[in-house]
């Protein structure tokens, strides 16, 4: 059997476990290859699926055993059920990178920007990471219908009290109802101002922006008007 | 006039401008993050859709409709009677932070038409990124025009401020520019500084240049009389003499009041059929001699240009999936360069033998099945070969990314 050199007693765990499971487990061994796979079962389990962790497994096995490749096409079953709810997961982060709306106030300390959606799949984390980003020196806040969040060095619970302290007419406003913010008003006109008569195709629309999203947007009106 | 009036008149002056995607390779000079707001993203990210599905991704605005230029298309030609506006640089910066801040767009794309002269409007384009980028310390993605006939030193301060710059060409070649302007000087006033652009971006890793997303251009199609060869042929040597990013195309709209206002209404079919062929040159590694155009130097317009390719090279197929190179696979219709690596990386270790696992990949098997031999055997796909959609490629360009950026 070889040596197995190693800095530190998890690299020496996965070169052994590598040796232990399989002809083409040599990918444990390639920090970016485990991190890439961790990724996509991360994203797959946030999907929510009863029984995800039985079926994550069974991948696990298989790309043990048989390679990542293997599973990367989606050669068995379960590494397409795995699959789909990573995509699904992943494409719905993106829409929600790119639909919630922020709303601006200014308070007592940092700025503050409110965002509201509800969330199909347990994502808040990665959202409010994301505006975490973003905007530095913010205070984020996300509404999801069923709790108030906010990035905090990690995901904190916010307590009811925080309406209080922004005015509670906000709380059940949607962000793009926010009739007094004359900036929405803006982005309406100028969304208008984008729309090119001759190339109207509102089939090819609703496909990219399923209609359930139109109401997160205030353009989404403007969408519905050529709906049929 | 008010800042509703003005965006009105300035957003719709940009509509026909082209910027898909907002995709950067890296962070730049002057960083995203480091207390900035804003930052760069690797993948596209759409903020919205207009009713013809196509992704609102920036703020897409002129910073003036006001133009001492002619172009015969254009809608802000000088002698058109339409209201003029301009922005201020600090009301045009304001205006895309609180845009952004909302979440509205992932970046500025700014434009604009020749107010005074060219230095003037270059000045007032730099100044109105200077103040996002130093006084709000924006960190996030803007794309500047170039204006016709710009000074280098202005091209060089705008590469520092920017992540990608773009000169419009607008038409393949100076005879062919005759028809569209008189005053523009294809050489002088746009190749010249396109290669100015690539010098700078050359020099990036040394010093201030941010330029993360190198420079594009655009071509109005079906305006100046050129066929797609030209304008095909014009975006190969663009590659190779100044490292253009990628062309992006627009199918000419007669405008009312415009010198060609009677000229032919141009089939979005044929952008269309051009951003598919510049796509096989740029992702796809084909060669320009490549590309299936008809005598008359246009695309095929009831085929794409891969599957016409395919069939004009029957000699070429059908290629066995477990031995064909990378440069192969890529030419066989319904793969695409992502399948394309799967392949190669699952035929290491596993033999591919049915259509189904090809499907699992990623390949449209109904397109790719009749060039394929499987473990020495033709195999016949279930369902008929389909025809690729009309905005299928759009969505593998970064625009829309189809899974959200998941990497396999
Ligand atoms: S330079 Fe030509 S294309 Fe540009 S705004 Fe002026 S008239 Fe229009």
């Amino acid at each position: 059997m070889a040596a197995f050199p190693g800095k530190n007693a998890s690299t020496i765990l996965t070169s052994v476990l590598a040796a232990e499971t399989g002809r083409h487990s040599g990918w444990l061994e390639d920090p970016r290859a485990r991190r890439r796979f961790l990724g996509v079962l991360e994203y797959a389990l946030r999907a929510g699926a009863p029984g995800a962790s039985y079926v994550i497994a069974q991948v696990i096995r298989q790309a043990l055993r048989e390679g990542l490749p293997y599973v990367y096409a989606k050669t068995s079953p379960e590494a397409r059920q795995v699959y789909q709810w990573a995509r699904a997961v992943s494409r719905e982060l993106s829409r929600l990178k790119g639909l919630i709306r922020l709303e601006p106030y200014s308070g007592k300390g940092r700025p503050i920007l409110i965002g509201k959606a509800p969330m199909r799949y347990n994502l808040v984390d990665l959202v409010l990471a994301h505006f975490a980003r973003r905007f530095p020196g913010h205070r984020i806040i996300l509404d999801t219908g069923r709790g108030i969040y906010e990035w905090n060095y990690g995901v904190r619970l916010v307590k009811e009290e925080f309406w209080e302290e922004i005015g509670k007419e906000s709380r059940g406003r949607n962000a793009e109802q926010c009739a007094g913010d004359y900036y929405a008003t803006l982005w309406e006109a100028y969304y208008e101002s984008q729309i090119i008569k001759g190339r109207l195709d509102i089939s090819r629309a609703m496909r990219v922006l399923p209609k359930r999203y139109w109401n997160w947007i205030r353009e989404g009106r403007k969408l519905r008007s050529f709906s049929p | 006039m008010d800042t509703l009036a003005k965006l009105a008149i300035l957003g719709e002056a940009a509509k026909y401008d082209v910027c898909a995607s907002s995709a950067t390779s890296g962070s730049g000079a002057g960083g995203a993050g480091r207390g900035r707001i804003g930052n760069l993203s690797p993948a596209g990210c759409c903020h919205s859709f207009l009713p013809d599905g196509r992704c609102i991704s920036l703020f897409k605005v002129l910073l003036t409709n006001e133009c001492v230029n002619d172009c015969f298309y254009c809608p802000n030609r000088s002698s058109r009677d339409v209201p003029r506006t301009s922005f201020q640089p600090e009301e045009l910066a304001g205006l895309f932070l609180e845009f952004y801040k909302r979440n509205y767009v992932e970046g500025l794309f700014l434009s604009s038409g020749v107010a005074k002269n060219t230095a003037a409007t270059m000045e007032d384009l730099l100044k109105t990124t200077e103040i996002l980028r130093e006084r709000y310390r924006f960190g996030g993605y803007i794309h500047l025009k170039i204006l016709p006939g710009s000074g280098e030193d202005y091209i060089q301060r705008a590469a520092e401020l920017a992540d990608r710059l773009s000169i419009n060409l607008e038409a393949p070649s100076a005879g062919r520019l005759k028809n569209l302007s008189r005053r523009k000087d294809f050489e002088k006033d746009l190749l010249e500084r396109m290669r100015w652009v690539s010098k700078v971006q050359a020099g990036r890793r040394e010093g201030k240049v941010r330029l993360s997303a190198g420079q594009t251009t655009q071509f109005i199609v079906g305006a100046a009389g050129e066929n797609d060869a030209e304008i095909l042929g014009a975006v190969s040597r663009l590659y190779r003499e100044v490292s253009l990013k990628r062309a992006y195309f627009s199918a000419f709209q007669p405008i009312a009041g415009t010198p060609l206002e009677n000229g032919p209404v141009v089939p979005i079919l044929r952008e269309h059929r051009l951003y598919q062929s510049e796509f096989l040159m740029r992702t796809y590694g084909f060669a320009y001699e490549e590309i299936p155009f008809g005598r008359d130097g246009n695309l095929p317009m009831e085929i794409d240009p891969k599957a016409a390719a395919a069939l004009r090279r029957p000699e070429a197929f059908p290629v066995e999936v477990n031995k064909a190179s990378l440069g192969q696979l890529l030419r066989v219709p319904g793969i695409g360069p992502l399948s394309a690596r799967r392949i190669l990386s699952l035929r290491r270790t596993y033999r591919i033998r049915d259509l189904e696992e090809l499907k699992n990949l990623g390949v449209v098997t109904g397109r790719a099945a009749p060039f394929l031999l499987l473990d020495g055997r033709s195999k016949k796909p279930e369902t008929a070969p389909k025809q690729l959609g009309l905005f299928d490629l759009s969505v593998l360009d970064g625009e829309v990314p189809a899974d959200g950026g998941l990497p396999w």
